[in-house]
């Protein structure tokens, strides 16, 4: 799946979960940046992402998550 | 710790077979000296129900958090471990991932769906007290001595061994967050040079359902 298609569905999660759009969609972006994304809402957001996607992710893969940019292409990875 | 009082303790590495007392000393630093643990009541689940999910955390072997196996230091009377201590540097592992949110990622992983909704609902209620970690910062949990094992200065000896590890690496920072009615921790941390620098307040109407105390407390003590 396209980088481009995968963004704004993290977008739609993101928003779902945190109530608010007050962040930007980029590359280097880390929970900490944006405000709500706690150990609380983080849970949320991994299983709202597994919905949106229709995937299942490993433990140890969403721990390697550094930033925005390797989720989108660890949600890529799931579609090759 | 004195060596010549106690000639069968020493301090060692956690290591597999000492799951189940970390186990039990996540659940009893959870209860801060009450009878519930949060992490129980959170969830919505009965003791015996976390205790094996706790177990399984354990057994990921995640480094870099409390419920990592090798954050823990013990002490071992010969015969198994009779104390233990957490001590990890916040967001310094293998993936820079904060304890926070690789916690967060252990009981998602681990805990039932059901469970999850009971988070969801009781979330707002112990929100506030999620003290944040400075990356960085050496930081100190799940403190449990056995009842038995009480009194012989082993928490003390095994929290001085987390910071002297942690001066080696020139870690400048040392954190600790204590539940404000335990009295006997804030003495310790205290004794160990550990300053009050934050208080942390939840007024939600379930909090004392669900928490040992509404008032939570962050000690730090500069290593450098």
């Amino acid at each position: 799946m396209e980088r481009d298609l995968i963004i704004p569905r993290i977008q739609k999660t993101l928003i779902a979960v945190l109530g608010h759009d007050h962040f930007e969609m980029r590359d280097d972006l880390t929970a900490p940046d944006v405000e709500g994304w706690d150990s609380l809402t983080h849970m949320s957001i991994i299983t709202g992402l597994e919905k949106e996607f229709d995937v299942r992710f490993k433990l140890r893969e969403i721990n390697k998550l550094r930033n925005m940019g390797t989720l989108i292409d660890l949600i890529g990875s799931k579609f090759v | 710790m004195d060596r010549d009082e106690h000639m069968n303790a020493s301090i060692r590495p956690a290591r597999s077979s000492d799951i189940p007392f970390l186990v039990e000393s996540a659940l009893a630093a959870e209860k801060s000296g009450g009878e519930h643990a949060p992490i129980a009541r959170l969830f919505g689940l009965d003791e015996h129900t976390v205790r094996g999910l706790i177990t399984a955390m354990f057994e990921e072997e995640i480094d870099g958090c409390e419920f990592g196996l090798s954050s823990f230091l013990v002490v071992d009377n010969g015969v198994g471990p009779e104390a233990a201590v957490a001590g990890w540097i916040e967001g310094v592992n293998e993936n820079d991932m904060l304890s926070q949110l690789l916690r967060a990622n252990l009981i998602g992983f681990t805990f039932p769906a059901e469970a999850m909704e009971h988070l969801r609902a009781n979330g707002p209620a112990v929100s506030a007290l999620a003290i944040p970690r400075q990356r960085g910062a050496l930081q100190i949990e799940y403190v449990h001595v056995a009842p038995t094992a009480r009194g012989k200065g082993y928490a003390k000896a095994l929290i001085q061994q987390h910071l002297e590890a942690a001066i080696q690496q020139r870690v400048e920072l040392a954190q600790v967050q204590v539940f404000a009615h335990n009295v006997t921790a804030i003495a310790l941390y205290t004794k160990l040079g550990f300053q009050h620098t934050g208080t942390f307040v939840t007024d939600h109407p379930n909090a004392p359902n669900l928490l040992p105390h509404t008032e939570k407390w962050l000690m730090e003590r500069v290593l450098h």
